[in-house]
């Protein structure tokens, strides 16, 4: 997804939210009113991802059979009123197995976004800011990464550490921070020369003063903006990796995997593949909006082309 | 010109020897010694020795060695990476262990599939992306437009291998049918047949890029419209689709050329899942393989190919810039 | 596609293997399952061994050792016979190759003899005419005359096999640390002569084994062409020998085809269809489809004439409309839960045994195999006598979680004991991913608290070799006799380098000795009973191997495929006698 970013430009709006002044909630709601009908696509796109985390953290108390109940029903069962999305191989509850999917994909995610997205944001505004040998030289580690099939890389790496849920977020971080890193050090050298940075320097503002309180605010907009696609990277990418066996491994419950475990089973049963799949592609597509609603919200001058 | 793409190509050469190392690391991060699992159940000492010679194991493992004692360097003349560094450079790109045919000779088998699976696939993006991405522009804000960006947001929110999976069972379950899958014929030979083995394939991996290139299209298009010169020839009186197909589109081709050549390292990574589900014995299965069966090496120096591969192609497209503005010059 | 390391493992135990296992991805790495080549079966193996029955609640295999699958009628020669293979080949050589491949090199190349671990009554005397047995550790083979090497283009000249092509066989397997025979030739064979006029072999054993007969001809023990030797290169992609077919340059197609064509040479005749020339079927076609639904729609399309469905439901629905001919036949597969006796808690015995008690085998039965499988003693049940006999193994490890809390609430003075258990994650052998949540359900429920630890392949191969886990469940397995099976129990592990296991002869020095003496019994009667006191023997102690249960397997074939043998395991493939009837 790191093509769709270099779409979106740097310089964004800061302030989301008008803060009004008085009658705030009714005011509030007012706005937020005008910001959902304005970009539909966006609000539908939380929805998504509400409910989808509201399914992983209550997952438990939603799933009506244990993650390895195997006695959940007869073996290879189709849908039906006992099991919603019929059973597996050895009679575990497909839905059960969903909703617990839901937690791996959405744990891993975001711990895999929020650390690689923050290193990635370090990487690129030092590299950016500072300029010289530094830069160039991550720099040419970034295009060295992004010039390379990142799957293939990423199955090295799990091949090297084993498969666990640490070596998938290890993994997936890994992929996403070159990324990261060559958008925040585009947004950092263009704030580089903005006036306000100048103007702390001139007045001898410290580096470390300078990269706190000015660079990093702007670009950090911009990094969430971006971490709305990312989660969508990531949530496909820990998929692949389970459907290729190298995901979380059993037994926990993961989609990729339920996916291709449904391939190789005999009879076939189309939903034991269908909704694992279907998670991870609404999941995945909530994120997308929101992202392209986020993007048109902070930055103006993209709403033409983008909306 | 031509020092511009000199000097590309001596920072491709970098990367790539950088990228080696790294991918060396890594691989010989995994733990377990493969001689001894290799010799078996009935291992006896002195097979472990041969067969790790054999396997080469017995070398240090870079040509250069941070030691604790005086003169704290040394240096070998021969180690894996080293070895293997040279060979490569040479054209020896060495015997698969698990194979035990010369990674040369599957190259040849396999390069075409992958090229075929590639080239399929990069057409399909680029028929179905930017004819409704241009459209999508023109129309902007119709129902169309709306279709358009909704299916193309879909595409690229879909999981590749579970399409491939519907596809692939979806069929076998309800009709019994299955594409021809296993050995490839060649197109030369039954087009037909070859293009059903390769179809449904190359259009599993090209939902993804043709999402992607609408979407880009799409923008792409929208923002050149919006520039000063295109208001010129519109002020001109030229006709809007004289504008935008003379004027408009070779412009904003330029960020789509670029995408495409980021897409085709994304692309090369999904071959491998794409040619495993639909058995196509491409390059991408034969890295998978290689890879799940520990087979470093040849690993390596598969993923130096790729890379080579990407550098070039991006180079290319780089180059390709010239074409579509002559303001692009490269000193 | 399987791994290179364990296949070589698996290479070591028996003579030709199904490759179950493979780390990778499901399917499409493409794995699993070798659909071998004519006749005997897929699914390898035994009915029971030395002719009994099979156990009470296993169902009957379709057919019993001799037997053939769709008989009857007049042979008719001609036709290609196309098979779908899931893994590819790395080589040809018989010696060195641990692909799943290596099936099909009894096509290619001969054995000295082959017996088939399922029958008594079967003798397949491919290269040696008799055998003399002057004492329990010397056999004297008198070889034939008239085993041609057929025309082929790799230079070698068509001429007989004999003694002195064994001899320079078993000479390169000795001397060739990659070879996959290389520990049985190093260690149980003393000397192998042959004299100068190559009719008379001597192979002398160091000490009585009793496993021999099953081991000298298996597939890893081809004898090649002595020229072939000299330049081993040349079978990588090709053939010639005095097999019934022969692989020609260029008839091999990396990832995609081999093809094997008939020789016009071949000794063999039908002595029951007027000493017609055999193989009837004048090619082999062995296609790589890696995919499992891929071979499935072949099948059904005609396109390969034998499939093995996963499991009897998907068997019964191909069968339903359709006038396939099946064959069903145990296999010589299984999981096994493997402790390590020198570490807590299973040094303690009551440890052990509180996990054998744990387990109840019956839910694997229903759940992973739909009711086609059989519970498993320290011997696989498949193998006949070698195995305890049902009623005996219901008392010896019955299904008692009651029990087991009592025997850790004894050992430990607690409710419960934590034990660490690793495994392959990364397996795609769908059996292992089934039979794991059960399994930890199972040991959860009998007071046992699994600190899980899953490892990719090779890191938990790594260790299993290196003897450096507590307990592993293992992945699908293949033994076509017991000799493996026992060894896992010796304190020495098998091959006697202490790696992979350490057997509770750690603990008991006298099953070490039950073992080892089994070894030299060359009675196969003699030799079964031996095994099973050995049995008791470990059962008294604690077994720290416990293969859990043995499924049955099912082959397909399209109606026209004629004369298949069953019943045989792998040994089925020396014999020819399938034909084609199509119109």
């Amino acid at each position: 997804m790191a093509k769709d970013i270099t779409v979106a430009t740097s310089g964004i709006a800061s302030g989301v939210f008008e803060r009004p002044e008085r009658g705030r909630s009714a005011a509030f709601l007012r706005q937020a009113g005008i910001l959902i009908r304005r970009n539909p696509l966006g609000f539908i796109g939380l929805l998504i991802i509400v409910v989808f985390g509201l399914i992983a953290i209550f997952g438990p108390w939603i799933a009506p059979y244990g993650l390895n109940d195997f006695k959940a029903g007869d073996p290879n069962a189709g849908m039906s009123a006992h099991n919603w999305f019929g059973t597996d191989a050895i009679g575990r509850d497909t839905f059960s197995r969903d909703v617990y999917g839901a937690r791996i994909s959405l744990s891993v995610a975001f711990i895999s976004v929020l650390g690689g997205a923050a290193i990635g944001t370090a990487f690129g505004i030092i590299s950016g800011y500072s300029g010289g040998t530094l830069d160039s030289f991550i720099q040419r580690s970034v295009d060295t990464f992004i010039a390379f099939p990142s799957l293939l890389l990423l199955l090295i790496i799990v091949q090297a550490l084993g498969p666990s849920q640490r070596t998938v977020v290890l993994a997936i971080m890994l992929g996403i921070i070159p990324g990261v890193t060559r958008v925040v050090r585009g947004a950092a050298l263009a704030e580089k020369h903005n006036q306000y940075v100048e103007a702390a320097r001139s007045i001898g503002a410290s580096t470390p003063r300078v990269l706190f309180r000015h660079i990093l605010p702007n670009v950090l907009a911009l990094a969430i903006v971006i971490m709305t696609t990312l989660l969508g990277f990531a949530i496909l990418t820990e998929a692949s990796l389970a459907f290729l066996g190298l995901g979380v491994p059993e037994p926990a419950a993961s989609w990729g995997r339920d996916v291709s475990a449904a391939r190789n089973n005999f009879p076939l049963q189309i939903p034991a593949a269908f909704f694992p799949g279907a998670a991870i592609t609404l999941t995945v597509l909530g994120f997308n909006l929101l992202g392209d609603a986020i993007r048109d919200i902070a930055d103006p001058r993209l709403r033409g082309s983008q909306s | 010109m031509q020092t511009f793409i000199l000097r590309r190509l001596m920072i491709g050469v970098v990367i790539l020897f950088f990228l080696s190392i790294i991918v060396f690391v890594l691989l010989s991060v995994v733990p377990g010694d493969p001689a001894k699992q290799r010799c078996g159940l009935s291992c006896q000492g002195d097979q472990i020795a041969a067969i790790r010679h054999s396997l080469g194991l017995d070398k240090s493992r870079f040509p250069v060695n941070v030691t604790g004692n005086p003169p704290f360097v040394e240096f070998h003349k021969n180690s894996q990476y080293g070895d293997w560094l040279r060979d490569v450079v040479t054209g020896d790109l060495g015997e698969s262990q698990y194979f035990h045919q010369p990674v040369t000779k599957a190259i040849r088998n396999r390069l075409p599939v992958t090229v075929e699976l590639m080239v399929l696939t990069m057409v399909l993006t680029i028929l179905v992306g930017i004819p409704f991405g241009v459209i999508s522009a023109l129309f902007r804000n119709s129902p169309l437009d709306y279709v358009v960006r909704l299916t193309s947001i879909f595409g690229l929110s879909v999981p590749s291998f579970w399409v491939a999976t519907l596809v692939l069972i979806v069929p076998l379950a309800l009709w019994n049918y299955s594409p021809p899958l296993g050995r490839t014929v060649g197109f030369t030979h039954d087009p037909i047949g070859n293009l059903k083995q390769f179809t449904p394939a190359a259009a599993v991996l090209a939902l993804g890029s043709a999402a992607g290139i609408m979407r880009l299209s799409r923008s792409s298009l929208l923002e050149v419209m919006r520039q000063d010169y295109m208001r010129t020839a519109r002020a001109k009186g030229l006709r809007e689709r004289v504008v935008v197909l003379r004027h408009g589109l070779k412009n904003s081709l330029i960020p789509i050329v670029t995408v495409l050549g980021l897409q085709v390292a994304g692309l090369l990574g999904g071959s491998l899942i794409i040619e495993q589900i639909f058995t196509l014995p491409g390059l991408g299965q034969y890295t998978f393989i290689e890879l799940f069966n520990k087979d470093f090496p040849v690993v390596q120096t598969m993923t130096l190919y790729i890379g080579v591969v990407v550098i070039l192609l991006n180079l290319a497209v780089d180059v390709s810039y010239a074409w579509f503005d002559p303001r692009i010059r490269y000193s | 596609m399987a791994d290179s390391y364990w296949n070589k493992v698996t290479a070591q135990r028996i003579s030709r293997r199904r490759v179950l296992q493979s780390a990778g991805v499901a399917g499409a790495a493409g794995a699993a399952v070798i659909v071998v080549g004519c006749g005997g079966g897929s699914s390898s193996n035994k009915t029971p061994g030395a002719g009994t029955t099979p156990k009470a609640k296993a169902t009957t295999p379709s057919g019993t050792a001799g037997e053939v699958l769709n008989g009857g009628g007049t042979p008719k020669a001609g036709g290609t016979y196309n098979i779908g293979t899931s893994v590819d080949f790395d080589t040809f050589d018989p010696h060195i190759s641990i692909a799943g491949g290596v099936a099909y090199f009894s096509r290619l190349y001969n054995a000295v003899i082959n017996r088939s671990p399922r029958s008594t009554t079967f003798k397949f005397d491919d290269l040696a005419e008799s055998l003399e047995q002057p004492d329990s550790t010397t056999y004297i083979f008198k070889m034939r005359d008239n085993v041609m090497i057929g025309p082929n283009q790799l230079g070698v000249p068509e001429r007989a096999m004999n003694a002195l092509d064994v001899k320079a066989s078993f000479d390169r397997i000795k001397n060739l640390p990659q070879s996959n025979a290389y520990a049985f030739v190093g260690q149980k064979i003393a000397s192998v002569d042959a004299s100068a006029d190559g009719k008379t072999l001597t192979i002398k054993t160091p000490q009585p084994y009793g496993y021999f007969f099953y081991r000298i001809g298996s597939g890893i023990n081809l004898i090649v062409p002595k020229e072939l030797i000299e330049t081993p290169d040349k079978m990588k992609t090709a053939s010639a020998g005095g097999g019934p077919y022969v692989l020609n340059p260029g008839a091999y197609t990396e990832g995609q085809n081999a093809s094997l064509k008939r020789n016009p040479s071949y000794y063999l005749k039908d002595k029951a269809n007027n000493n017609a020339a055999l193989p009837y079927i004048d090619e082999m076609s062995i296609k790589i489809i890696a995919d499992r639904s891929a071979q499935r729609t072949a099948f059904q399309s005609k396109q390969i004439d034998q499939y093995s469905p996963q499991n009897v439901d998907e068997a019964n629905q191909l069968k339903s409309g359709a006038d396939y001919a099946i064959n069903k036949d145990s296999t010589n597969t299984f999981i096994a839960f493997t402790m390590n006796p020198t570490k807590d808690p299973w040094k303690d015995d009551r440890i052990r045994l509180a996990a054998m008690y744990a387990l109840n085998r019956q839910e694997y039965v229903d759940r992973v195999y739909k009711g086609e499988a059989q519970a498993n003693g320290l011997v696989h049940w498949s193998l006949g006598d070698y195995a305890l006999p049902t009623a005996e193994l219901d008392k010896l490890q019955p299904y008692d979680p009651k029990k087991s809390k009592q025997l850790i609430q004894a050992a430990t003075g607690k409710d419960t004991v934590d034990i660490t258990v690793m495994w392959p994650a990364d397996s795609i052998i769908e059996e292992h991913n089934l039979h794991l949540p059960i399994w930890l359900q199972q040991m959860q429920d009998a007071g046992f608290n699994v600190n899980k630890d899953p490892q990719a392949f090779v890191t938990w191969l790594g260790n299993y070799t290196d003897l450096k886990y507590d307990s592993s469940l293992a992945l699908n397995q293949i033994y076509e006799f017991a000799e493996f099976e026992m060894d896992f129990e010796h304190s020495e592990g098998p091959a006697r380098n202490k790696i992979y296991t350490i057997g509770v002869g750690a603990l008991d020095p006298s099953i070490d000795k039950a073992i080892d003496d089994s070894k030299a019994i060359v009675d196969p009667a003699a030799q079964a009973k031996a095994v099973q006191d050995v049995q008791r023997k470990i059962y008294a102690k604690g077994p720290m191997f416990l293969p859990l249960v043995t499924p049955n397997a099912f082959t397909l074939y399209q109606s026209y495929v004629k004369n298949i043998p069953v019943g045989l395991g792998f040994s089925g493939l020396f014999l020819n006698t399938t034909y084609l009837d199509k119109a």
